[in-house]
């Protein structure tokens, strides 16, 4: 009985046992299982976050490299770099001489050839600290009202791929960047490139000689004089004296009349502006006819005795009574005309002004970007300034 | 004789109770324990990179926060202060993070506290031919 009791003992024991152990394999099977799952899920969680952030830093680098491109481009004034024949001014870029200008029409077509360089330096920089798979882009812009539309267009998926892990996402990037980089161009194009309008301010002080204080510094009417006495500097030195300096003050008040502020973008003029004048006169009249009033050609003549020996002209001034000779004095000349000039009705002189002017031009926006200045070798906030010189007038007096 | 019985059926009546109290109940739970203990890890990590990425996407000012972590890490005068992102960590993560790249800590919360997950991530910066992009690091406990 004893043997069986313990026999009993034994097997219950050993299926004890066995059922412990089935049941905690059972239970550890399906948890393993559950876990093999659930940390498959944290992986591909993991490994989508590590996607997500890419992303973001895949539209950061578009924009930090959209501000640095702007940024650079227009320090340029428009130019990837200068080449051997732009025409520099103290290092500064000329947008006008005279009639000729040059404006880089292509500023945002330069703008993007940066941009995607230094996007490009960006993706690098990422490829190296990722195994996330990203691939080729190509950029394009779309300038709208105070913002361009910047569109990265990748070619292929990002994507990532591990042991039975695929994730593939979509690479393209937009980014719409507030900025007056466009309104900037703009401004500086509608003054200086489609309008002359330092041109038209000379031309315009020229013009206003008509009328400086009252008097007419263009057109001085004289009435009627002999042709060959007209002398033109004389009248207008009578007339208008410090005509040159007139003109110079009115250009000059133009000029401080061409900074505005059109939406935040400030147009503003460098103090450092050089003017140069100068005027030519003519005096004419249509009609005018040969007048004794007006002698062009003439000789002294001896109304007495003319002695050609020695050239003198002399006179008995009496008779000496004892030897019936003259006693001889200086006798008197007269002035006869042989040719006369024409003596010219109602003429007029006839003024123009001429001015040449060279300007440095800064056009900005107070809005600030972080980005890195070369030659102060730091990043920090700074604005966008197109700075550029424009000579330009109605004759070149100034050489560039 | 009947009493020995009688104890050894008891005895086997006591193994079998204590078998099913022990084989049922006691080892899936110690397991569940343990994997609950990882599981519960590897979704708070994966809950501190939703954070981190929520606050790298959020904005303040009509600024990102992503912009505004970088420009505090690159520009050299007038950084933007992050003093904003304690209110929002705060309720995300409690009173005890720590937001730092590999030379300098930029906002910590808890200096003593035990910091339990860390993200490690990539940031870009603003332009600097000499430095692109910066580590940044993310701890909460």
């Amino acid at each position: 009985m004893k043997a069986v009791s313990a026999i009993g003992v034994i097997i219950v024991a050993a299926l004890s046992v066995v059922t412990i152990e089935g049941l905690y394999l059972l239970v550890t099977l399906e948890n393993v299982q559950t876990l093999k799952r659930s940390f498959t899920e944290a992986g591909i969680t993991g490994e989508i976050n590590k996607v997500e952030f890419l992303k973001r830093s895949l539209h950061q680098a578009l924009v930090y490299s959209f501000y640095q491109s702007q940024y650079d481009i227009i320090k340029l004034s428009g130019y990837t770099e200068f080449k051997p024949d732009t025409k520099l001014f103290n290092g500064i870029p000329y947008w006008r001489t005279y009639d000729s200008w040059i404006f880089q029409e292509n500023y945002l077509e330069n703008l993007k050839k940066t941009n995607l360089k230094i996007f490009d330096y960006y993706l690098n920089s990422l490829k190296d600290k990722t195994d996330v798979q990203i691939p080729n882009y190509d950029l394009s812009l779309e300038p709208k009202e105070n913002e361009i539309k910047v569109l990265a267009t990748g070619d292929d998926k990002l994507k990532l791929e591990k042991e039975n892990l695929k994730i593939s996402d979509n690479s393209n990037i937009i980014e719409v960047i507030k900025t007056k980089f466009y309104e900037i161009f703009e401004l500086a194009k509608e003054k200086f490139i489609t309008t002359d309008s330092v041109r038209n301010i000379v031309t315009s002080a020229d013009s206003s000689m008509a009328n400086v204080n009252g008097k007419n510094c263009k057109v001085i009417p004289i009435g009627d004089v002999c042709e060959d006495s007209i002398n033109a500097e004389a009248t207008l030195a009578t007339t208008c004296p410090n005509a040159d300096t007139q003109f110079k003050n009115l250009v000059e008040s133009g000029i401080s009349s061409l900074p505005e502020v059109r939406d935040s973008v400030r147009l503003e003029i460098a103090a450092t502006k050089e003017i140069m004048v100068k005027h030519s006169g003519d005096c004419s009249s249509s009609t005018g006819t040969q007048s004794e009033d007006c002698c062009k050609n003439g000789e002294w003549a001896c109304n007495d005795q003319y002695n050609t020996q020695t050239g003198e002209c002399i006179k008995c001034l009496s008779i000496d009574p004892a030897t019936g000779e003259c006693n001889w004095g200086s006798g008197s000349w007269s002035f006869v005309c042989t040719e006369y000039s024409k003596k010219l009705k109602d003429i007029k002189c006839y003024y123009d002004y001429s001015a040449s002017v060279r300007l440095l031009v800064n056009v900005f926006d107070s809005s600030e970007y972080p980005v890195y200045d070369y030659n102060e070798k730091s990043t920090d906030y700074r604005d966008l300034q197109l700075t550029f010189y424009v000579l330009s007038g109605n004759d070149d007096l100034i050489s560039y | 004789m009947k009493s020995q019985t009688g104890f050894a059926m008891l005895f086997m009546g006591a193994i079998a109770t204590l078998t099913i109290i022990v084989g049922v109940l006691i080892p899936p739970s110690t397991v569940k324990l343990t994997e609950e203990k990882q599981i519960i890890f590897e979704q708070n990590y994966n809950k501190v990179q939703l954070i981190l990425l929520n606050l790298l996407s959020a904005t303040q000012d009509n600024k990102k926060v992503y912009e505004s972590i970088a420009e505090n890490i690159a520009v050299k005068t007038r950084p933007p202060s992050l003093e904003f992102l304690n209110a929002d960590l705060e309720k995300l993560a409690g009173k005890c993070y720590r937001l730092n790249t590999t030379t300098k800590i930029l906002i910590q919360e808890g200096k003593n506290c035990k910091l339990n997950y860390f993200i490690n991530t990539t940031i870009v910066l603003p332009y600097n031919p000499d430095k692109l992009i910066e580590e940044f690091k993310v701890g909460i406990g």
